[in-house]
C-alpha cells in the first residue's frame, strides 16, 4: 500500500484537496499534498507547547485539541494574512481525558441578496440550526469580501443580526457557522459533552461506555448513508464508524471499517476527515488486500460512505442431498454493504466444482424489494458422492 | 543534488550577505570581513579595525548589507550586539555599536536574526555642489519615509554617491518638494550626475526570542538605526526562533507591485512583512514555501541566514534540500522570487470505486506556485498505473483557480490505483 501524507504528528483535517496538520515541533500549520509533500506552511502566532491530538476545520476556523494537566484544551485558530492566529482557548478540567472532539458546523448560502447595512438575512437550509449569539461568516462576495456578523434573534425564517452588514452579498453567497463542540471524554466510563462553542460552557453530558475510548471523530455532511445526505457527528468505535444525529442522539447508521489485523488487533485511528464520500482515517498501520502494513509516520487509509459491497455469506439448505442428478438444494447468498444492510439488486454469479451438478439460476440478483441482500439460486445434484464447493461472486456495477 | 558552493566554516562564519555577485561573511576568528566567490574561494579580505574576541559567543549570527554599510548581529551571553561597518581604504571599519543588554529590566535579548530597513534610488537630475534640492527617482513622495526622524531629532540621512570622481557623502533631509527633497543650505559638498546612487536606511528589526522578559512568545523589535534606541515591539509566536531574515525590494505580489519588505524564515516558509504599516500588528505582503525540508518531508532544514539578489534568494544551510545529506560547511541553497509551479494537489471524488470497467471518479488537480497562488492556463498531464483503467482526457488546462480535471474509469482488478499529474514549468 502506498504511503501517502506521511504525517509526523497524529492530527489531520482536510479541505479542498489539501491535508492539514498542526506541528508542535515547529509551531506551524502544515498544508500537505496527498504524497506527503508540503504545499505551504502557516506559522502559529501562539506557541503550542504540547502536541495536538485532534484537528478539525469548520470551513473558516481550525480547531485543535491538546492535553493539559488534568484535562484538555481546545483552541480555535484562523489563518489571517499568512499566519495562524489564536482566537479562542477553552480548557476543560478536571476529570477530562480525551483524544477526540469535533465542532458542529454548517455550510449554507443566502436565500436572497442583501445590501450593505442589512440587518436581516435569510438562509437556504439551516435557519433552524442558528441561534442567538451564533456568529455567521458571510462571504466571499463577488469582491472576495468576508465578514462575521452576530445573530441577535430568529423570527421565523428571518435571521436578525446584532448590527448591519458591512458589505453587500448576492443570493447564494456562502454562509458558514458553528455552534457546538462535542468532546468524547474517556474519564470514568465515558461521556460525550455538548459544549457551547462560543463560551466553552457545558450544555449537556451524555453518559455511556459507547463514548469511552474514542480516538477519532469529525463532523460533516455525509453522503451515501441513510436516508440521504445528513449532517452527522462521525466517530470511530473499535472497528465501526458511527453516524450520530446530534439533534436526536440516535444513529443514522453504523458502518464497518477495515482497521483490523487478524487475529485480534484493532488498528488505532488517530483522526478522521470527511470530504464528499471519502473518509480519511489517520493511522500508523493498515490492513490492505490481506496484507498488513505498519509505518513510522501517519498516513491516511480510505473508506467510503457510499454504499459498497462489503461482505458475502453463502449457505445451502439442505446441505446434504443424494447424488442422484435430481435433487436440489437452495443456495442463498447474503450480500451486505458496509452498513450491514443488504444490497439491492446486485448480480451474483455462482460456480460449482461438480462436472454433472449445476446451478439453475445464474446470475441471481439480490432482493429488489425488501433490501434483504439475498440472492437465491438452486443447485441440482450430480451423480457422484462428493463434497461440492459452490462459490458466489457479487459485483458492484454502479 | 546541490553541490557545495561558498563553503563557509561552521561555528565561525555562520552569516552571509551578497552584493554584486560576491558573498560576504564576518569571521570573528580571523577578524575580517571575507569576500567570497561562488565556489568558496576568498576573493578578498577586509580586516576589522576593531577586533572581535575568538570566543564562540562572538560569532556573528547574521550579516546584512544596506548598499553602503555592512551590519552584524552577535548573540552574546549577556546581550545582543549590532554593529555597523564600512569598507574604507581596504579596512572594515566599525562605525557604530548598539548593545542590548539582558540586564535591561524590561527586556531580555536572545536573537539569531535581524535586518536593516534600507532603500535605494538614484538622482533624477544632476546636482551641483551647494544645491539645496535633490530630485529623486523614487521615495520622494513617501511622506512616512522622508519624514523619518531619529530619536534624537535628526532627519533622514541620504547617502549620495559615489559620483564620477568616486566621492560620496551624507546629507540630511529637511523637507520634501515635488519630485525631490530639500537639504540644509551649504551641506552638499560634491556634484553628482543624473542616475548617481542614493541610499538610506531607517530602522533595525530584530527577531527576539523574548517578548519583553517573557519567553512564552517571541517579538519583533524595532530600533532606531541611527541612535539604536528602542522604538516598539510586536509580540507573536511567529517571531520566535527565527534564524534568518533580510530586507529587500520584492516584486512578487501582483496586488502590491514592488515593495520594500522585511523577510524572515519560519519553518519552510519565507514571510514578507510590511514594516511600513501602522497598527498594533504588522501585516504581510505574502508568504512563500521553500524546499528546506528533508526527504522524510517532516524534518525542517535550518536556514542560518538569507540574502537576496535580483530574483534569487540565497539560503545559508549545512544540509541539502530534499535529502538528509549534510555538509561539513555552510553553503547556499537557492529559491526564486519568480513564480514557479511548486505543488500539485491531486484528489479523487469518490476515491473508492468498483473495479468493473464502468465506474468513474472525478480527478481534480490544483496547481499552485510557491506563494500558494494558482497557476493559470497551464496544461496538466494525467496518467494512471492501471492497465485496464484509463484517464480521459489525458490533459487539461488549469482554470483561474489552478484546477484541471479529468475522469478515471476503473479497471477490472480491485487494487490501489496510482494516478499522477504532471505540470511543466514553461
Amino acid at each position: 500500500m502506498y504511503e501517502n501524507i506521511n504525517f509526523r504528528k497524529a492530527n489531520m483535517t482536510f479541505d479542498s484537496g489539501y491535508f492539514y496538520m498542526m506541528d508542535d515541533s515547529w509551531d506551524a500549520l502544515a498544508q500537505k499534498l496527498d504524497d506527503g509533500k508540503t504545499a505551504f506552511n502557516y506559522p502559529l502566532n501562539s506557541l503550542l507547547v504540547s502536541a495536538v491530538t485532534s484537528l478539525e476545520y469548520d470551513g473558516i476556523n481550525f480547531w485543535s485539541l491538546q492535553n493539559i494537566t488534568g484535562g484538555v484544551s481546545i483552541k480555535r485558530w484562523q489563518i489571517e494574512n499568512n499566519i495562524v492566529e489564536l482566537k479562542d482557548t477553552f480548557n476543560f478540567t478536571p476529570n477530562f481525558s480525551s483524544e477526540a472532539f469535533t465542532v458542529e458546523h454548517y455550510h449554507d448560502t443566502l436565500a436572497s441578496g442583501i445590501m450593505a447595512s442589512s440587518s436581516v438575512i435569510y438562509l437556504n437550509e439551516y435557519t433552524n440550526m442558528v441561534a442567538s449569539g451564533v456568529v455567521l461568516t458571510l462571504g466571499p462576495n463577488s469582491l472576495d469580501q468576508y465578514e462575521e456578523v452576530s445573530v441577535n434573534t430568529i423570527s421565523g425564517a428571518q435571521i436578525i443580526l446584532a448590527s448591519g452588514t458591512q458589505n453587500s452579498y448576492s443570493i447564494n453567497d456562502s454562509v458558514n457557522f458553528y455552534n457546538h463542540l462535542w468532546i468524547f471524554n474517556s474519564y470514568g466510563d465515558g461521556t460525550l459533552h455538548k459544549i457551547d462553542a462560543y463560551t466553552g460552557s457545558n450544555i449537556i453530558t451524555y453518559s455511556g461506555s459507547e463514548y469511552d475510548n474514542i480516538t477519532a471523530c469529525t463532523f460533516g455532511t455525509v453522503k451515501g448513508t441513510l436516508p440521504s445526505t445528513v449532517d452527522a457527528l462521525v466517530y470511530e468505535k473499535n472497528t465501526n464508524l458511527k453516524y450520530l444525529n446530534v439533534n436526536t442522539m440516535s444513529l443514522y447508521g453504523t458502518m464497518a471499517l477495515d482497521n483490523f489485523q487478524p487475529p485480534s488487533t484493532n488498528i488505532k485511528i488517530y483522526d478522521l476527515a470527511i470530504a464528499d464520500t471519502n473518509i480519511y482515517r489517520l493511522q500508523k498501520a493498515a490492513r490492505y488486500y490481506e496484507s498488513n502494513y505498519s509505518w513510522t509516520n501517519y498516513n491516511y487509509v480510505l473508506s467510503t460512505s457510499r454504499r459498497f459491497l462489503d461482505t458475502v455469506s453463502i449457505s445451502a439448505y439442505p446441505v446434504i442431498l443424494p447424488a442422484n442428478g435430481v435433487n436440489t438444494t437452495k443456495i442463498t447468498m447474503l450480500v451486505d454493504d458496509q452498513y450491514g444492510d443488504g444490497v439491492w439488486n446486485k448480480p451474483v454469479f455462482f460456480t460449482d466444482d461438480d462436472d454433472v451438478g449445476f446451478i439453475t439460476i445464474n446470475p441471481a440478483y439480490t432482493d429488489y424489494f425488501f433490501g434483504t441482500g439475498e440472492a437465491i439460486t438452486y443447485y441440482k445434484a450430480g451423480v457422484e458422492v462428493a463434497t461440492v464447493n459452490i462459490e458466489g461472486e457479487a459485483t458492484q456495477y454502479d | 543534488m546541490a553541490t557545495e558552493n561558498i563553503k563557509l566554516i561552521i561555528g565561525q562564519q555562520d552569516n552571509f550577505t551578497v552584493d554584486q555577485g560576491y558573498f560576504y561573511t564576518f569571521d570573528h576568528d580571523q577578524d575580517s570581513l571575507l569576500q567570497k566567490t561562488d565556489d568558496g574561494n576568498t576573493a578578498f579580505s577586509y580586516p576589522f579595525d576593531t577586533l572581535m574576541s575568538n570566543a564562540s559567543t562572538d560569532i556573528v549570527k547574521s550579516a546584512e548589507f544596506d548598499g553602503v554599510y555592512f551590519w552584524s548581529l552577535q548573540n552574546k551571553s549577556d546581550r545582543i550586539s549590532i554593529k555597523r561597518w564600512k569598507i574604507d581604504n581596504y579596512i572594515c571599519k566599525l562605525q557604530q555599536t548598539f548593545d542590548y543588554l539582558d540586564s535591561d529590566p524590561s527586556h531580555t535579548y536572545d536573537s539569531q536574526a535581524f535586518s536593516i530597513a534600507h532603500y535605494h534610488t538614484q538622482l533624477s537630475s544632476a546636482v551641483i555642489s551647494g544645491a539645496t534640492t535633490l530630485y529623486l527617482d523614487d521615495y520622494w513622495d513617501d511622506t512616512t519615509l522622508m519624514s523619518f526622524t531619529t530619536t534624537s531629532g535628526d532627519g533622514l540621512i541620504l547617502h549620495l554617491g559615489p559620483n564620477s570622481n568616486g566621492e560620496e557623502e551624507d546629507v540630511e533631509v529637511i523637507s520634501t518638494v515635488s519630485g525631490g527633497v530639500t537639504i540644509a543650505s551649504g551641506t552638499l559638498q560634491y556634484s553628482y550626475d543624473e542616475a548617481d546612487i542614493v541610499n538610506f536606511y531607517t530602522y533595525l528589526w530584530v527577531f527576539n526570542n523574548y517578548d519583553g522578559t517573557s519567553s512564552a512568545t517571541g517579538a519583533l523589535y524595532k530600533f532606531d538605526a541611527y541612535t539604536g534606541e528602542y522604538i516598539t515591539k510586536y509580540a507573536g509566536g511567529a517571531y520566535k526562533d527565527v534564524t534568518a531574515a533580510t530586507f529587500y525590494n520584492v516584486d512578487s505580489f501582483a496586488s502590491y507591485g514592488p515593495v520594500d519588505t522585511l523577510i524572515y524564515i519560519k519553518g519552510t516558509n519565507a514571510l514578507f512583512i510590511n514594516v511600513g504599516a501602522a497598527g498594533a500588528t504588522l501585516p504581510y505582503y505574502g508568504s512563500m514555501v521553500m524546499e528546506n525540508i528533508k526527504s522524510d518531508e517532516s524534518t525542517v532544514i535550518a536556514v542560518y541566514d538569507i540574502c537576496m539578489d535580483s530574483q534569487n534568494i540565497y539560503r545559508l544551510q549545512s544540509a541539502v534540500d530534499g535529502t538528509g545529506t549534510t555538509w561539513g560547511h555552510y553553503s547556499y541553497l537557492l529559491s526564486s522570487l519568480d513564480a514557479f509551479v511548486t505543488s500539485i494537489s491531486l484528489a479523487a471524488y469518490p476515491a473508492i470505486i468498483a473495479a468493473n470497467t464502468i465506474a468513474t471518479t472525478d480527478i481534480t488537480a490544483i496547481v499552485k506556485d510557491q506563494f500558494l497562488q494558482p497557476i493559470v492556463g497551464r496544461l496538466v498531464y494525467f496518467t494512471d498505473d492501471d492497465g485496464a483503467g484509463s484517464v480521459l482526457p489525458i490533459s487539461d488546462n488549469t482554470d483561474g483557480e489552478g484546477k484541471a480535471e479529468t475522469v478515471y474509469t476503473s479497471g477490472n482488478t480491485a487494487r490501489e490505483v496510482k494516478i499522477t499529474a504532471v505540470v511543466e514549468q514553461t
